[in-house]
């Protein structure tokens, strides 16, 4: 049953992958624009990546982490009533949540630039309460890339809570507030176990893209708040260091599933997926 | 969960509907929780608002940044940069391709996982989970050479192809949320009731977990939409929605994107109160 | 697996055996509803832009063109066609000249086809495609109307007699600014630093686009760049970013920033700024004092084409005055042909007036061209200006 997935991934995951993990261990020589890649397990580019890039690794997991839990929270009250309190309207509340993802991001990017825009309603307001960061603006701040990354994944939380939660049997909640006497603790003790599943898909599918992304950054953030999916790009595209450019790949990905094994073995979970 | 297994193989059936909504809770707190969420709908609907209104914008330049004033010419010129709607048609069309095949590969494999203990399932998990972790630009450029290597050419077969590939991970993860918890027991005992391995899968096994296969259908479908650099990459001259749309707007933004977009909300929006109708129907009868 | 579930409700769950509902019924409908058509619209027409074999000779005679998005006046290719009875599969898929060269050198390399037998990169990166060898030459014969170029540019040092690079579009880099906010007039760099502006102010993070005014505005050119002079000027902007001067490095992007006032003073090219003073009198394009920078996009055709002919004669016909004059209308950027005051005055007395489409010549005099760089020179620039703008 998996062979199907494991050769299609084996062909075109693999083979770029194993590809990257060589240049990211080459010594790059020859001409500037079609250079020679020569492997000479050059551990020169990871040392690299770690020394010059630190700031940029350790702002995109932090970045991530609060976009994840920021999506936690807000989607799970939405998931919840979906799965629970929307009766025979569920199927259209749930179209209408995955709706506002047909728009492309640009145009879903621009849109929130006009809402958050300096002398907009909404940055007045805030200014007005103190509520602003430090800059004076939302806009080209870490908390506009933040709120952009949990817009832009949010939906990849609420789903997987939504289908985790609405297998659980509404008698079950039910009883267990006949049960405990106060609805926190029903939350605790019930609720959030049999959800487990989905929060464990959910923050994965939210805080692993988050990490590695470049273009929120790019239209929402300042030159303070460079991630490292920046430095990718312009390692890979402009400065055309391809070294450089893998090495600091295989560095995101082999952190991030550290990561990840760490975050599921928390939940008490064996598997990863 | 045996007893469940018991009550079937007994062949008692709940007799009773299950309700559909959960009564208890307190109104206050059930109140509180249906204001957050609509809150939290009314926030992924903000900048959708922007939108639709801006198609209804009047700029004299080429960018629709700033609101000029109400005409409704863009929406009776709709289709005024054919280039934007063809690209449009052409990412439609790759995301319906690549999320009903990469469906069939990572539903499976979510179930195997699941159901099955088998030496090396760990590695498995962990294998998954990588392509998620690949920075887009560097994975579409080893994409492109394999292909270029492959003697393929890159347009509309690589992108499927390249869109495949992440999609899996993101199914087989979503659907996994949706079959942990399953209670294997059933399949036994509609099997021990005579029915056949595979009529087992299609008619016990694969209704309950169709919730997670259409949410990830949802999210893969919207990915496939979105995905701009690894498109990029593979695609040849080919030009996607986002393609066109990332490249446009650094010259203009043309509001006829907006009415696209808001033409694609309305009837999908249509359809699915069309279609809450027909089951409201259906129940009702 | 939920270990901490209270034993007892288990024995409520029991009792669960109904089947349940599909969640599809509405949503699948819709979703098929959806992508029927679509599916069935868009299924005849799939871009298969790189895989052909066809010749050009077998297929009619074809030319595929691949430019910058909204770079084309409306009815253009069509009276192209029918002029000429070339058919033109006309694509807007040019995006960024690094990312389109990253894409383009593996097929390039290889010798492969890459969809396009006439493309519009920058000037800087049609020298690069040329020192690669990747470039097909643009014969005089084939391309009488060379003679309409302007002068500075038929005889520019980066390609003297346009022999692989025929300029197609030419604009200005400055400054722009919004007057209501900034209160005052632009005239030179050094305003960009005013602290009044601190958090509002965006360069770009083009190398040659950033760096060249402010190495003028340092007493240096970029039209004799060394890594000293480079670096003098990557160093102040270093500076000034780390004052929080600088609110971010932009592409193209800055227009909506500058459009919405977030942005007070911009590194901007004189045609976006031409577009948004359309919807907004405020915004204002100036040429530092010090002197700002040209950028040129020009058409090239790389060696893997199909239709050198047609390829030529498409640029032949652009070079025709009226022709262009009709581009240069739609596209308002400054025209690379010679005296077309005549030419675009028959179309619109407003744009031969408007000195950001037709410069006067001072402002000409002020503006200085890179040149071709060598690769090691491009590398270490780039580099160079990379560590800052943080990537």
């Amino acid at each position: 049953m998996i062979l199907p997935a494991l050769i299609y991934l084996g062909i075109f995951f693999v083979v770029p992958f194993v590809s990257l993990a060589r240049t990211s261990l080459s010594s790059m020589g020859g001409s500037v624009f079609l250079p020679t890649l020569t492997f000479s397990w050059n551990f020169g580019n990871y040392a690299d990546a770690f020394s010059h890039y630190r700031d940029q690794i350790f702002r995109s997991f932090s970045y991530a982490f609060v976009a994840t839990v920021l999506c936690l929270l807000l989607a799970f009250p939405l998931a919840y009533v979906i799965a629970f309190k929307a009766g025979r309207y569920k199927n259209l509340l749930l179209g209408l949540v995955i709706l506002p993802f047909f728009v492309t991001f640009l145009i879903r990017t621009i849109a929130w630039k006009t809402i958050l825009a300096d002398d907009g309603l909404v940055v007045s307001a805030l200014g007005a309460v103190g509520l602003l960061p430090s800059e004076g603006r939302l806009l080209s701040t870490s908390w506009a890339v933040i709120g952009g990354l949990t817009y832009n994944w949010i939906i990849f939380m609420i789903l997987p809570l939504y289908v985790s939660l609405e297998k659980i049997d509404p008698r079950l909640l039910e009883a267990s507030k006949d049960l405990y006497s106060t609805a926190p603790r029903s939350f605790r003790k019930v609720i959030l176990p049999l959800s487990m599943p989905g929060v464990l898909a959910g923050s994965m599918l939210v805080f692993i893209p988050s990490v590695g992304d470049f273009i929120n950054a790019d239209y929402l953030g300042s030159t303070q708040t460079t991630m490292i999916g920046n430095v990718i790009q312009k390692q890979f595209l402009v400065v055309k260091d391809y070294p450089a450019a893998a090495a600091l790949s295989m560095v995101l990905m082999v952190i991030i599933l550290v990561g990840v094994l760490l975050y599921t073995r928390a939940l008490g979970t064996e598997d990863l997926v | 969960m045996t007893t469940q297994a018991g009550a079937v193989a007994a062949g008692t059936t709940e007799d009773a509907p299950k309700p559909k909504t959960v009564k208890g809770g307190g109104k206050w707190g059930d109140l509180m929780l249906r204001i957050i969420a609509g809150l939290v709908l009314l926030y992924l609907f903000l900048p959708i608002f922007v939108i639709v209104l801006f198609s209804f914008n009047n700029p004299q330049g080429k960018f629709n940044y700033t609101w000029q004033g109400f005409t409704l010419n863009n929406w009776l010129n709709p289709f005024k940069y054919p280039a934007l709607t063809e690209a449009l048609k052409l990412s439609l069309n790759v995301a319906a391709v690549s999320t009903s095949i990469a469906l069939v590969f990572g539903t499976l494999v979510a179930i195997a996982l699941v159901r099955q203990r088998f030496r090396g399932d760990r590695a498995m998990d962990t294998f998954l989970v990588l392509p998620l972790t690949a920075p887009e630009v560097v994975m579409g450029a080893s994409l492109l050479t394999l292909f270029l290597d492959l003697g393929w050419a890159a347009g509309y077969t690589t992108i499927v192809i390249a869109h495949i590939a992440f999609q899996i991970s993101f199914i087989a993860m979503t659907v996994r949320a949706r079959v942990r918890g399953f209670d294997w027991t059933l399949e036994d005992a509609s099997m021990d009731l005579g029915a056949s391995p595979t009529r087992t899968f299609f008619k016990v096994t694969l209704p309950l977990i169709v919730p997670g296969i259409v949410a990830a259908a949802m999210l893969s479908f919207a990915l496939s939409l979105d995905d701009f650099i690894v498109t990029y990459f593979v695609s040849g001259s080919t030009v996607t929605y986002p393609l066109y749309v990332n490249a446009a707007v650094k010259a203009a933004v043309p509001p006829q994107i907006n009415v696209l977009a808001t033409a694609i909300l309305v009837i999908s929006l249509l359809l699915l109160a069309v279609g809450t109708l027909y089951r409201r129907k259906r129940i009702d009868v | 697996m939920p270990q901490e579930i209270d034993p007892r409700l288990s024995r409520f769950a029991a009792n669960r055996t109904s089947r349940r509902r599909f969640i599809g019924g509405g949503a699948a409908a819709a979703a098929a509803m959806v992508l029927g058509p679509s599916f069935l619209a868009a299924c005849g027409s799939n871009g298969g832009g790189g895989g052909g074999t066809a010749t050009d000779e077998a297929a009619g005679n074809t030319l595929r063109i691949s430019n910058w998005p909204l770079y084309m006046a409306d009815g253009f290719v069509e009276e192209f066609q029918n002029a000429t009875g070339i058919t033109v599969d006309y694509k807007e898929d040019f995006n960024d000249n690094e990312q389109w060269f990253a894409k383009a050198k593996e097929p390039l390399s290889r010798k492969q086809d890459i969809g396009a037998d006439l493309a519009v990169p920058t000037s800087f990166m049609a020298v690069r495609l040329h020192s690669l060898g990747w470039l097909n030459d643009i014969s005089d014969e084939g391309v009488p109307n060379k003679k309409n170029l302007r002068p500075d540019l038929l005889e520019a040092s980066v390609d003297p007699g346009r022999k692989f690079s025929a300029p197609y579009m030419s604009g200005m880099v400055g400054l722009a600014y919004n007057r209501a906010a900034t209160g005052r007039d632009i005239t030179k760099i050094e305003d960009l630093w005013d602290p009044a502006f601190n958090g509002r102010v965006s360069l770009f993070s083009d190398a040659q686009d950033g760096l060249g005014m402010i190495m003028l505005s340092q007493g240096n050119t970029p039209e004799n760049p060394t890594m000293q002079t480079i670096q003098q000027a990557v160093d102040l902007v270093r500076e000034q970013k780390d004052k929080g001067q600088i609110r971010r490095f932009t592409g193209n992007d800055y227009a909506d920033d500058l459009a919405a006032g977030n942005i007070a003073v911009a590194q901007a090219y004189s045609g976006d700024v031409v577009q948004l003073q359309a919807d907004n009198p405020d915004l204002r394009f100036v040429v530092p004092e010090a002197g700002g920078t040209t950028f040129v996009d020009t058409m090239i055709i790389p060696y893997t084409t199909r239709n050198q002919a047609g390829a030529e004669t498409w640029i032949n016909y652009v070079y025709d005055r009226p022709n262009y004059a009709k581009l240069v209308a739609f596209v308002q950027y400054v025209p690379v042909l010679s005296d077309m005051t005549d030419e675009l005055n028959k179309i619109d007395p407003g744009l031969a007036s408007n000195p950001l489409v037709n410069p006067p010549a001072e402002v000409l005099a002020n503006l200085k061209s890179w040149p071709a760089l060598t690769d090691e020179q491009t590398q270490d620039f780039n580099t160079a200006y990379a560590a800052v703008t943080g990537g």
